[in-house]
């Protein structure tokens, strides 16, 4: 006897089609299309402890709310839901290899979902800091 | 083994109902009256009221199909059109600062789609915390273009935010971070396409009026307390351009096709959707090279300078730079022509106040020391006073000069204008002087430079804060060689060579 599909399931569908629709702009966080010059961007920023401590400054005021002081993605707005170290470990590009700070830049100055453009918020250099800063987080893998 | 029979059909059958009744419901939600928004007529400000940001902040959901289209205006100025364009942040905290919250709605209507009225009414210039927020800074995003549903006023006027947005009928899934529903939601939008495309495309997107509706701005009375003063109007401009008058409009400019593989390419080829236009110094900020190349490449050889006559100073009359007798010890003056050949409205255009547009001209002698030279920028990268510009200053109530910081809400008079409109040229002289001992022949390099705003206005945007040098790009160039005394030859012969500039300064 072939099951029948019940009204009610196919309404549930369609139910659950509508309110995804709605679901929050975080879900795509994933689809950054960062273009291929954006690895080529070169850092005018060297890592100094002064620059150090001016980027753990800018960090703090604007990313670690979500992102977390040590960029695990335990910030108090619990947004994120992952490292930002394991991020560095994601390419953009088929055959690279890890993040370069000119593709992180680049994600810092557009923005994506609900992580706003930066690129009004800091100047050049600002993000050029948190870049450095970013890469300078413990691993996910240290106490 | 009976179940296993009957699982592909009853799965045929539930996909087919789901399907089925998630394009009814796609088909019923969009004949219904969905949410709309409208614009106050009075004031001409878009009324977004009510929207629901997030309904069309998702650009990056586009971007998960148009990949080309989306990468295009991730790096354009619409983008970067809100908080996040450090230019507009600016002027916007001073404005709320200024002039209150009603001024700063007149702005946001076109500058911030996705920040509804009713937030901005409670904002204070000190709420950081929405400075910060995404909706702030997520600038004119795929859907608040289209979704754009009617444009102009009653009047049937198109400027200041004279359109009317409502709220997307996303297909099922379409924002869902689950695979599975993910590629559920793309076969669903394969299946109907037609209904996606009838939420984001309406046949009034290519026309010019259109792109009026926000590129179009004449500040009402109860902005700044006087009058309605018109800042810019494009619109109006290229309505009277050769251009218009050819069947051309703002996309075939600004909108050029190019090649792509995009799911929206006609015949292979999209509109671009970066938007080319002369906003040279958002590029810079944001270390976006390509998208600079681009820009300058866009305005490289938009005009053209042409040498019309030349005269000895106590002559009266110019004449043909062939018949002129240049002697060694004269003072001269030089005839150029402006020509705005290729720019379907005035130049320079928008934001006329602070976009510079000068020409740079150096007189050199046969061993290319520089004897002279007008339009140089000074140590600190400033335009001299006395520089030719081509623009537009507008005067407050007092008559004093406002710039980009304060002429939406503050201008009230044209104190000067020297814009070159559609097809036509300005004529400008200048003078120079043949030193004694000058060694023949001259040469006078005469370039149109453009730069995105003044390096003083970015000291005052960016409270001092360093930021990379704002670039000048050379638009149109003009190299004439001039015969001096002993050295010309028995007939008085003149050369002149036009010279084309690439945006990287290579001579062609």
């Amino acid at each position: 006897m072939k099951p029948q599909l019940r009204p009610i399931s196919a309404i549930g569908w369609v139910v659950v089609a509508a309110v995804s629709a709605s679901f929050t702009l975080s879900a795509l966080a994933g689809n950054w299309n960062v273009p291929m010059a954006a690895r080529d961007i070169k850092n005018p920023v060297p890592g100094t402890t002064q620059t150090a401590h001016q980027g753990t400054r800018i960090y703090s005021a604007h990313c670690a709310d979500c992102h977390g002081e040590d960029g695990r993605g335990n910030g108090s707005q619990q947004r994120v839901e992952y490292s930002l170290q394991s991020i560095l470990k994601v390419p953009s590009q088929p055959g690279n290899t890890l993040l370069s700070d000119g593709e992180l830049y680049w994600k810092i100055t557009h923005g994506i979902g609900k992580m706003p453009s930066f690129a009004g918020i800091l100047t050049d250099r600002e993000r050029w800091l948190m870049v450095n800063h970013i890469r300078n987080l413990p691993d996910d893998e240290s106490p | 083994m009976e179940s296993q029979q009957q699982k592909p059909a009853c799965g045929r059958h539930f996909i087919f109902t789901v399907l089925a009744l998630s394009c009814l419901l796609i088909l019923l939600i969009h004949t219904s009256s969905a949410t709309q928004t409208s614009f106050d007529d009075s004031l001409l400000v878009t009324q977004n009221s009510g929207i629901d940001s997030e309904m069309f902040g998702a650009s990056e959901y586009c971007g998960l199909c148009h990949t080309d289209i989306y990468q295009q205006w991730n790096a354009s100025s619409h983008h970067f059109s809100s908080f996040n364009n450090p230019i507009y942040r600016k002027v916007a905290i001073n404005t709320l600062r200024q002039k209150g919250t009603a001024a700063l709605q007149f702005c946001s209507g076109c500058h911030d789609p996705l920040v509804p009225p009713e937030r901005i009414a409670t904002l204070k210039d000190t709420d950081t915390q929405a400075f910060v927020s995404w909706e702030f800074n997520a600038g004119i995003t795929c859907l608040s273009c289209h979704r754009i549903v009617a444009i102009g006023d009653a009047d049937g006027n198109f400027a200041n935010g004279s359109f009317r947005l409502e709220e997307p009928t996303l297909h099922p899934f379409a924002l869902s971070q689950d695979p599975k529903l993910q590629e559920t939601h793309k076969l669903l939008l394969q299946l109907t396409p037609f209904l996606h495309t009838a939420v984001v495309d309406k046949p009034f997107y290519a026309s010019s009026e259109y792109c009026a509706s926000c590129h179009t701005l004449t500040v009402p009375a109860a902005i700044n307390g006087a009058h309605a003063v018109e800042i810019f109007d494009e619109y109006g401009q290229w309505r009277s351009s050769p251009q218009s008058k050819r069947g051309q409009g703002c996309i075939d400019c600004h909108m050029r096709e190019q090649p792509s593989n995009d799911p929206a390419a006609k015949d292979g080829r999209i509109k671009s959707h970066s938007f080319a236009a002369g906003h040279t110094a958002l590029a810079v900020f944001n270390r976006d090279f390509p998208h600079l190349q681009q820009a300058q490449a866009f305005l490289t050889d938009s005009l053209e300078l042409s040498a019309v006559g030349i005269r000895i100073r106590n002559d009266s009359k110019f004449v043909d730079l062939d018949e002129i007798d240049l002697r060694a010890g004269d003072r001269a003056e030089l005839a150029l022509a402006v020509s705005n050949t290729s720019v379907g409205h005035n130049f320079p255009a928008g934001t006329a106040d602070s976009n510079q547009a000068w020409l740079r001209l150096i007189m050199r002698d046969a061993q290319g020391n520089v004897l002279q030279s007008d339009g140089e920028l000074n140590q600190q990268g400033q335009l001299p006073p006395d520089a030719i510009r081509f623009g537009v200053t507008f005067a407050d109530k007092n008559g004093n000069p406002t710039n980009r910081g304060n002429t939406t809400t503050e201008a009230i008079y044209t104190a000067q204008n020297s814009v070159i409109a559609a097809g036509d040229s300005i004529m400008v002289h200048w003078p120079f002087t043949v030193p004694a001992d000058v060694l023949a022949p001259l040469t006078l390099e005469i370039t149109l430079n453009w730069r995105k705003y003044s390096p003083e206005f970015i000291d005052w945007v960016f409270d001092g804060r360093p930021v990379p040098d704002l670039p000048v790009t050379p638009i149109a160039q003009l190299t004439l060689t001039l015969p001096v005394g002993p050295m010309r030859a028995e007939k008085n012969t003149f050369l002149s060579t036009q010279t084309k500039v690439t945006a990287t300064g290579e001579r062609k």
